[in-house]
């Protein structure tokens, strides 16, 4: 968070990042990797793998870093603006509930969409006065950095959500507790879990305790699943005194 | 009198068994989830939200109130004792509490932070109470126009409070607006962007919106992060807390009371959360207080001002959502949604209706009972509670994304709601990918329906005038100030960005 005015302490610590940043620029422009910063929260030191910019970077490339984190700073902008204009679209069909002469269904919608769109132009044409160098990008305060540090695996999110879908999906089929057994295996791994014990003692045993917390304590019907699957959490079940 | 009377009775049902515990199961909670960082108090209350369910209201709103104050004062033991902040609003704590833990041992900052959560907590809770009175008397001559310019403040300024970007900001309201309007409308029964899917026809949730985004998209940030904690900063020394003197505290007096004056007052604004509000009182004791060019040294001032400030924010927040049904927070915002999910509209109606009167008053003496709690259990089982840090991280984003599914499905039984959860989830991840704040997103699917109902009663009445929010006095204001909220940080901002214009 920037301060405005009304933390002294925060302003000198922005001012010593924004005179650090400028030299750490340079270092990136000439050092493969940029030193790690300290914060109690230890980085990767390949922050840049992700293919953020840092702030102050140049590149003469059309294609390059700059150009590639401006495309990604537009396209939610861009998302946002379609989808706005497309509902707005789709909210014509509202009115047709409402009474003549009144203000009608379509109206609470319309404003917000139409607020959405105006603001989302906006933000397009500031990237864009961004890109052509009139806005000086802004800094970040450096304790606030170290509690949000960019995106180093953006994939392994992306595995993290498939495999979430996949386990929502396999409650019916496998039933709770196998597909918490399995879903639990792959996030751990998914967050570098390596230790086998830890693996196996952590999957079984989370599956175990919420099936328990849930449908001995709370009195929630979890899925059981579809057959042979199914006599797998009947047989847990009865062992945990579940009826 | 009669406040004493129904504080009395709010005591009473405090210190009942099933309320009791859920008090110190919040309390307990609370410090560790805020102990972790990158969890933080509004975590734990989402996590909690879904287990209320089956609650009796009472003890489901003094379990979550529990998990918000003493989440408060959590993170600050990683930030004295490892320099890592548990929560943004730890962040000024670095800055004296860290440095006089390496000086001295991190005993006498613990202590400090202690006696300033406590100080804290009570001026701002006792605040509360005796304001809640008149405010609900206020509140309940209110005319639909100025409920509409009330919300209308709150969205405003979260809107311009929350994050680095007001567009930002705004299009994540929009979004929250947008959500809250799926399903059928309470005006003409008309079907509102449902495409013909059954699951939507009854619009969306609360709890998975809020599990998902808070809860689940977090943990997908954190998996990003290929976070370790890193403890080799850490500032020796026993782990315990020593309570400075009454002489010590008495130097400091005039820190203490700026800092419960402001963090009140902040707190009662929708959208200061507890971050804001400790950055301000440690800002403003770097400029006025006596002793402000030792701040940054270690200096008890230095961890005083902003641990008064993020805990006396707790209780400003709770004062407008419980009398006007306005949350001023993240945590409040889940708040009223487990009032919403009990079927209670949080409002000036409440204090009317005698039941939910001991309610309320259950709520105020349980939010005492906490900031006692908190500070006892801070006090002698610190240590205890300190073992959560050794946790794998792998290990607690599985058991935070499992109680996320579970919690959403809990609810209804509903595997709908568990799809829902996934689907914000990974819009949580995206929001916080592309700097897109939550909380508006959040307050905006809250308030919307509420806020929508009183703009179409006003529009009607007025035969389509948008004048009549600025007829009466009190809207007026109130959508002036809104006004201003927005224009002031647009303005202020850009005007900074075009005089930094590089050559």
């Amino acid at each position: 968070m920037r301060s405005s005015g009304v933390c002294p302490r925060g302003q000198q610590t922005l001012r010593a990042v924004e005179k650090d940043d400028d030299r750490r620029s340079v270092a990136v422009s000439h050092s493969p990797s940029p030193p790690a910063e300290k914060g109690g929260v230890r980085e990767n030191a390949t922050r840049v793998a992700d293919g953020r910019e840092r702030p102050g970077v140049q590149s003469d490339e059309p294609n390059g870093p700059e150009a590639r984190t401006t495309w990604r700073e537009i396209l939610p902008y861009g998302i946002s603006a379609i989808v706005a204009a497309w509902l707005y679209h789709v909210s014509d069909g509202f009115a047709e509930s409402g009474m003549p002469g009144r203000i009608g269904p379509d109206a609470w919608p319309k404003i917000a969409l139409g607020l959405m769109f105006f603001v989302s132009c906006l933000g397009m044409i500031k990237v864009w006065l961004k890109m052509r160098g009139t806005l000086a990008p802004t800094r970040a305060n450096s304790d606030m950095q170290a509690l949000n540090p960019p995106q180093l695996y953006p994939r392994l999110v992306w595995i993290a959500v498939l495999a979430t879908v996949a386990y929502v999906w396999a409650w019916q089929v496998l039933g709770y507790f196998l597909s918490t057994i399995l879903y639990s295996l792959v996030l751990m791994l998914i967050g570098r879990q390596r230790h086998p014990v830890v693996l196996l003692c952590g999957s079984v045993g989370f599956a175990v305790f919420f099936l328990f917390l849930f449908m001995k304590v709370v009195y929630v019907a979890l899925p059981l699943g579809e057959r042979p699957f199914s006599q797998v959490s009947l047989a847990l079940m009865s062992l945990l005194g579940i009826r | 009198m009669e406040l004493l009377s129904n504080l009395a009775v709010g005591f009473a049902h405090v210190f009942q068994p099933g309320d009791f515990l859920m008090l110190v199961i919040g309390i307990i909670v609370g410090m560790a989830v805020s102990i972790m960082p990158g969890l933080g108090f509004v975590m734990g209350v989402v996590l909690a939200l879904p287990f209320t369910y089956r609650m009796g209201i009472e003890p489901a709103i003094i379990l979550l109130t529990a998990i918000y104050f003493s989440g408060t004062y959590g993170g600050a033991f990683t930030t004295i004792l490892y320099r890592i902040p548990g929560e943004p609003s730890d962040v000024p704590l670095l800055w004296d509490g860290y440095v006089m833990a390496r000086r001295e041992g991190a005993a006498k900052p613990l202590g400090w932070a202690l006696v300033a959560a406590f100080i804290g907590g009570l001026v701002s809770s006792v605040v509360m109470v005796v304001l809640a009175g008149p405010l609900t008397d206020i509140a309940l001559k209110f005319s639909s126009e100025d409920y509409f310019a009330a919300i209308f403040f709150g969205l405003t300024t979260v809107v311009s409070l929350a994050g680095k970007s007001l567009i930002n900001a705004v299009i994540s309201l929009c979004l929250g607006l947008l959500i809250a309007s799926v399903g059928v409308d309470s005006t003409y029964g008309a079907s509102r962007f449902t495409f013909g899917v059954p699951l939507l026809r009854d619009g969306i949730e609360l709890v998975p919106i809020l599990v998902g985004m808070y809860g689940l998209g977090e943990v997908f940030k954190r998996l990003g992060q290929g976070l370790t904690l890193d403890r080799s900063q850490a500032s020796g020394g026993r782990i315990k807390t020593y309570l400075p003197s009454l002489r010590e505290i008495f130097r400091i007096r005039g820190a203490i009371v700026r800092s419960s004056v402001i963090g009140t007052l902040l707190g009662i604004v929708p959208g200061a959360g507890a971050t804001i509000t400790s950055f301000i009182c440690y800002g403003t004791e770097k400029q006025y207080g006596k002793r402000k060019e030792k701040l940054g040294t270690g200096v008890p001032e230095g961890i005083v001002a902003p641990q008064i400030g993020s805990t006396a924010s707790v209780a400003g927040h709770m004062m407008p959502m419980l009398t006007l049904g306005i949350p001023g927070s993240a945590s409040t915002a889940v708040i009223l949604a487990a009032f919403l999910l009990h079927g209670v509209q949080p409002g000036p109606m409440m204090l009317t209706d005698p039941s939910m009167r001991v309610v309320v008053y259950s709520i105020f003496a349980s939010m005492f009972v906490s900031i006692i709690g908190m500070c006892l259990i801070g006090f002698f089982w610190i240590r205890i509670v300190v073992k959560v840090l050794s946790l794998p991280q792998s290990v607690l984003n599985t058991i935070v994304v499992l109680f996320c599914l579970v919690g959403a499905y809990a609810a209804r039984n509903s595997l709908g709601d568990t799809w829902m959860i996934v689907v914000f989830g990974a819009l949580g991840y995206l929001f916080e990918k592309f700097d897109f704040p939550i909380a508006p997103l959040v307050l905006g699917a809250i308030l919307g329906p509420i806020g929508e109902q009183n703009f179409m009663r006003s529009m009607i009445v007025s035969h389509g005038s948008l004048g009549a929010f600025f007829q009466q006095p009190l809207s007026a204001a109130l959508m002036a100030a809104s006004f201003i909220s927005v224009l002031y940080p647009l303005v202020k901002n850009n005007l900074a960005l075009f005089r930094r214009r590089p050559a």
